[in-house]
């Protein structure tokens, strides 16, 4: 009778102790979702001054940012267009590159080779952005002078290629965890079937691990999109507003950087700051969101 | 294993790269310091003409600041700061910095005004925050300051804006400033319950700097304009080869940015958007030296050391004092 009271009681706790666990686990899960609230509060609410009192269409369309001053003016278009120039060419070096370094990974290279570069691009990975940015200020600017002559060593082309360098780890690590993952059977039928191996890469396990490539290529985006250090170091920081990639521009993150220390708090232009930081904040979380919706379309495709 | 070999390949790419990259500096680059008119008619000045500087008849000539809360009494740590800054010792490494000493009727004015101070409140150890212009001058007084007192001064140079703002929102107990304080910033400081009380401690010359291989060597101060402001683009528009022009300055948080503004922009414009726009001085040198088409401004000292430090026929060029233009 005892035992039996004993064996219900230690049921009782064992059940209590559970809920209790997945509760704290539930709580942590939750922590992030509810930094994420609070940075887009943060940030919506220090931007809803400017907001209220300024033409959002002008803010968007603007094109001189101009926080200081007598007559200040708020127009984030050449900002946003420094961002979108300098991420794309990035891509547009780093996409090629980097699934090109995936495919040799993890297809063709032998094993020794593979334990050799894997490691190195890892390192590449962990190198801080301010040593890129010096490279780039200090070495790749001089290339880029030599080669292209523009008017200005530090310009659009310079960060969009620390960018890419700096882009690729990422997209190799994530893309390669993708081609490992697809079925062994998959790859084995598919060579069964007489295709060469050549064939098998190109047929099979790349479009099966599309899903994954493409979040690799984003998520390497995204990393462009809110690299700070680098590109300021690199890409000059005038305020131009233009499509030329050999002039200097300033993205929306090297405008918060350079500007935050000057704005007075409870200024326009201090609100102005968060405005621009919660487009920044936008246009990683759309990159995120179209992420998430690829892959789900993709996964759908292939079960 | 395999790491380690990756590892070595790179140490060994890296010294290759490096050496390479050693023999490429010794190249010989510098810049060339612009003179100044006030008019086409009028005569051009060097801010390296310290007398011209003092004057006024070179025309981008300013102070350098500090600002405290009150004046310091003499047990102040603060009192023995500005003390040392205003001895022999002090105004010399002024100097040696590349600035230029207050004037006589500048420096009896400052001692007097450190009379009878009546703030006690810093003692031991304190903080300044400002200008970066104003770097290698406060290191020097500050290494000289914890010799001779023992007290250490701890210095944050993110730009004289940055730094007047520490100061009125009491994070520093100094601020360092290549621009005098704003009517705004002094009414911010006193609603924090600040005292502002401002202090000379050096006078400098913002140079305007080029490439060496400009032959452009004098503009007229509405020339200099039209180039910051955006209506000169190329340099044969005021008297150079068929050039694109570019521009490097200083960005928003730095006093150069808006003393050479105040200066230059007198019809209260804007620097024009194709400005590049960096946080040190010594950032710009670089540029100028790697581009024909450039033009900078930078203070006094880091023009002196730049174009110091190459060939003679450069150091020649930018120290003879004055330039008469017929």
């Amino acid at each position: 009778m005892v035992a039996l009271k004993s064996k219900k009681n230690n049921r009782y706790m064992r059940k209590i102790f559970e809920g209790g666990m997945t509760g704290l686990l539930l709580a942590c899960a939750l922590v992030s979702v509810l930094v994420l609230l609070m940075v887009f509060m943060f940030l919506l609410g220090n931007s809803l001054p400017f907001l209220q009192n300024n033409d959002i269409w002008q803010f968007l369309t603007g094109t001189h940012w101009l926080p200081f001053g007598d007559f200040p003016s708020y127009g984030i278009l050449p900002l946003f267009v420094g961002t979108l120039m300098v991420t794309l060419v990035a891509s547009l070096i780093a996409i090629p590159v980097g699934l090109g370094a995936t495919i040799y990974l993890s297809e063709i290279a032998s094993p020794q080779v593979r334990n050799v570069l894997k490691p190195v691009i890892e390192i590449l990975a962990g190198i801080p952005s301010v040593i890129y940015g010096l490279f780039a200020a200090l070495v790749l600017s001089d290339w880029i002078m030599v080669i292209f002559e523009p008017n200005t060593r530090l310009n659009a082309l310079n960060g969009a290629l620390i960018l890419a360098v700096m882009m690729i780890p990422i997209m190799v690590s994530v893309a390669e965890e993708a081609l490992n993952s697809v079925p062994r059977n998959l790859r084995e039928a598919s060579l069964a079937l007489g295709a060469t191996r050549w064939e098998t890469l190109k047929m099979t396990i790349v479009p099966a691990a599309l899903p994954g490539i493409v979040a690799a290529i984003i998520l390497s985006m995204g990393r462009a999109v809110g690299e700070t250090m680098a590109v300021i170091m690199a890409t000059g920081n005038s305020t131009q507003f233009t499509f030329n990639i050999l002039a200097s521009m300033r993205p929306l993150t090297a405008a918060l950087a350079i500007d935050v220390p000057e704005a007075t708090v409870g200024s326009m232009a201090y609100y102005s700051l968060f405005a621009v930081g919660l487009v920044l904040f936008i246009i990683t979380f759309a990159l995120n969101l179209v992420a998430e919706y690829v892959l789900a379309r993709f996964k759908e495709a292939y079960h | 294993m395999y790491i380690a070999i990756g590892v070595i390949a790179i140490v060994v790419i890296a010294a290759v790269g490096a050496a390479l990259m050693m023999g490429k500096g010794s190249n010989d680059k510098s810049v060339k310091v612009l003179l100044l008119k006030k008019t086409s008619s009028s005569v051009a000045y060097s801010p390296m003409d310290q007398e011209a500087v003092y004057n006024g008849s070179y025309s981008l000539s300013r102070y350098l600041y500090l600002y405290t809360d009150g004046v310091p009494s003499t047990s102040s740590s603060i009192y023995k700061w500005l003390s040392l800054i205003y001895n022999t010792t002090g105004q010399q490494m002024v100097t040696d910095a590349g600035f230029y000493p207050l004037q006589t009727s500048d420096l009896n004015a400052m001692k007097a005004q450190l009379q009878n101070g009546n703030n006690s409140a810093v003692t031991g150890a304190f903080t300044e925050s400002g200008s970066t212009t104003m770097t290698e001058i406060a290191a020097l007084w500050a290494q000289s300051f914890k010799q001779s007192t023992g007290i250490t001064v701890t210095i944050k140079t993110p730009g004289s804006g940055a730094g007047i703002k520490d100061f009125y929102n009491k994070i520093v107990d100094v601020a360092q400033a290549s621009r005098a304080m704003t009517t705004a910033e002094k009414a911010t400081a006193a609603a924090n319950g600040i005292t502002v009380v401002e202090w000379k401690v050096a006078v400098d010359g913002l140079a305007i700097i080029v490439n060496k291989d400009n032959p452009v060597t004098t503009l007229t101060l509405s020339q200099l304009e039209g180039i910051f402001n955006g209506t000169y683009t190329n340099w044969n528009q005021v008297g150079g080869n068929d050039k694109a022009i570019s521009l490097y300055g200083r960005d928003s948080a730095s006093g150069s940015y808006a003393s050479f503004k105040d200066l230059v922009l007198v019809n209260k414009e804007n620097y024009t958007s194709a400005m590049l726009q960096f946080n040190t001085n010594a950032l710009i040198v670089p540029e100028v030296e790697s581009a024909v088409g450039a033009i900078g401004y930078v203070g006094i000292g880091f023009a002196k050391e730049a174009s110091g430090t190459s060939a003679d026929t450069t150091l020649s060029e930018v120290s003879s004092p004055v330039a008469r233009v017929l």
